[in-house]
Formats: C-alpha cells, sequence, structure tokens
C-alpha cells in the first residue's frame, strides 16, 4: 500500500510514520533526506537514528532522488520528508530548478509500483499567509502541487492533528 | 445544534481541546457550547474556565512541554491556533516555537477528553 501522511510541523508525522513501518513486513527502510545544516540538526538526526536502533529498521541518509532507486523491490519503506527532499533536489545548484518536483513524483511513483508498502512524510508548508521571494513561492507551488498529485495516485492520506491521524482519503485499515 | 451534533462532553467531565487554523471559527464553536466571553481568557492563564490563544501563552512561557501541558490540563477548555502549516522558517527559534505548539498539542491532545478541529466554522470531533 502506499500512503501520503501530511500535517504541520510538530503533528506528530513521524511518529505516526514510524509506527506503522514497525507493523510492517521486512525489510524496513527509513529513508531520511533532511541534510543537517547545524549542530542541532546534526543531534536531531543522532536522535532519530537511534531511535530506530532495535527497531529492524535501516536507516538511509538520502538527500537526493538517485539514492532511493537501490531499495530493494517488496521492501518497506519510510521516506521524511518531501519537504526536504524538494528543497535539497531545487536548491542544489545555482539557479532554482524547476524540473525537481517532476524528478521526484516520477521517482516516487516508480518507488510506489516496486516498494511492498511506501509511506511518504510531507507537510502543509501553504498556511502562513506570507508573500515570500519568487524561488520561495515556485518552492511552495511545487510541494503542494506534489503533494496533490501523490494524493491522487496513492491508496490512503492521512492528516495527523494533535498527533491524531485524521484519514483523507481511502479505507480505515492500517499499511 | 452544533453542540448537540459534535461535542459529547459535558463541562467538569474533563478537559477540551479546541484546535485550527486563524479565523477557523474556533471561539464561536467554543461560545455554542455555553460558553461567554467572561469564562474565556485570552492567551493567559487566570481562574476563567477556557483559555483562548493558547499558542500566546505557550510562547510567553516558553517553558518544558510537560510542564506546560499539566498546567493547561487543568483548564475545561483549552483554544489553540495552528501554527505549523507554513514555510518552515529559516530562522531556528522561530521553528522550535511551531514545534513546541504542536507538541503541547499533541500531548494535550493525549489528556484531552475531546479534541474538537476546525475548518471553515466546522466543527470535527477527531477524539
Amino acid at each position: 500500500m502506499n500512503i501520503l501522511i501530511t500535517g504541520g510541523a510538530g503533528s506528530g508525522k513521524s511518529t505516526y510514520a514510524l509506527q506503522c513501518l514497525r507493523g510492517l513486513p521486512g525489510p524496513r527502510y527509513y529513508a531520511a533526506c533532511m541534510k543537517p545544516a547545524d549542530a542541532a540538526e546534526w543531534a536531531a538526526v543522532a536522535r532519530n537514528r537511534r531511535e530506530r536502533q532495535g527497531m529492524g529498521i535501516t536507516t538511509i541518509e538520502t538527500y537526493h532522488c538517485a539514492g532511493l532507486l537501490a531499495i530493494e523491490p517488496g521492501a518497506s519503506l519510510v521516506l521524511e520528508c518531501l519537504c526536504n527532499l524538494l528543497a535539497n533536489e531545487m536548491f542544489g545548484g545555482r539557479n532554482a530548478d524547476v524540473q525537481a518536483a517532476d524528478r521526484i513524483e516520477e521517482s516516487l511513483l516508480r518507488l510506489a509500483a516496486t516498494c511492498g508498502d511506501l509511506l511518504v512524510v510531507t507537510n502543509e508548508i501553504g498556511g502562513d499567509g506570507v508573500a515570500y521571494d519568487e524561488d520561495t513561492m515556485a518552492y511552495i507551488q511545487a510541494l503542494t502541487r506534489l503533494n496533490r498529485r501523490l494524493a491522487q495516485a496513492f491508496d490512503q492520506v492521512w492528516e495527523l492533528v494533535c498527533g491524531i491521524p485524521c484519514l483523507r482519503k481511502g479505507n480505515e485499515v492500517k499499511a | 445544534m452544533r453542540h448537540t451534533l459534535f461535542a459529547q462532553g459535558k463541562r467538569g467531565e474533563g478537559m477540551i481541546l479546541v484546535v485550527g487554523p486563524l479565523g477557523a471559527g474556533k471561539l464561536d464553536y467554543v461560545k455554542s457550547l455555553g460558553y461567554e466571553d467572561a469564562d474565556i481568557a485570552p492567551g493567559v492563564l487566570d481562574e476563567r474556565p477556557v483559555i483562548n490563544d493558547a499558542q500566546n501563552w505557550i510562547w510567553a512561557e516558553n517553558g518544558a512541554c510537560q510542564e506546560l501541558v499539566a498546567r493547561l490540563s487543568r483548564k475545561e477548555v483549552v483554544i489553540c491556533r495552528e501554527v505549523g502549516s507554513g514555510l518552515i522558517p529559516m530562522d531556528a527559534e522561530e521553528t522550535a516555537k511551531r514545534r513546541l505548539v504542536g507538541h503541547v498539542c499533541n500531548c494535550l491532545a493525549q489528556e484531552a477528553v475531546e479534541v474538537v478541529r476546525l475548518i471553515c466554522g466546522i466543527p470535527q470531533r477527531i477524539k
């Protein structure tokens, strides 16, 4: 089953995704897409890696789509998160890469077809009413469109609110 | 009408958490439960049974999550704005502020007898 997990910052998305992954058949992978920028983020990466230790989950630190293609067919995979993956793909070079979202969509749909279960964690980022610069607006547009495309293609969409999973698409059966 | 449809809890049975983005109708919903202006404290923790804009109180206190949760749990109703659905700020402190509100709400939701989420004035009872 292919599942999209969304929600605001600190709404419990990661906890829920990991809880689902622990109940899925192996091999289990967790793809972490956040490129640590400072000491606090490195600390968060180490903390998250420790958290997954002993759960039988293999962590892959991958900042680009290419790193995901090596995952074997039939595996259970959590990808966290789309907003980091898109930022890395889009803003890796001198100019914003407008093809980035298409590349991610293609890779994830391919993964969705080969993985046993794929859980993609994304974010709600369009809700602050702030007008940003052109590149940032392009990023928000790209991520929100990607969210809509994946929601259409996937079996289930969950929104986390105050740590409570609310089903937005599909039938209420656990992955 | 909305009261009978959505709010299962009664006053005194435990804390009700009401969340939703800016302008979603949280305050109107709480008033529909029978609370009046005099019952509702704006962003402060006092003897009134309802706290509105709990996110402002959380930011002003800026304490440990568990301690904030313990103090808010004693209210009859906690109204908190969802603030985590914007672009992740470049500033780490701003990010931490939004995450703190998220984490406090996650814990409050576990304590609450009822969690109601408002969108476009429509209450949805999610717990």
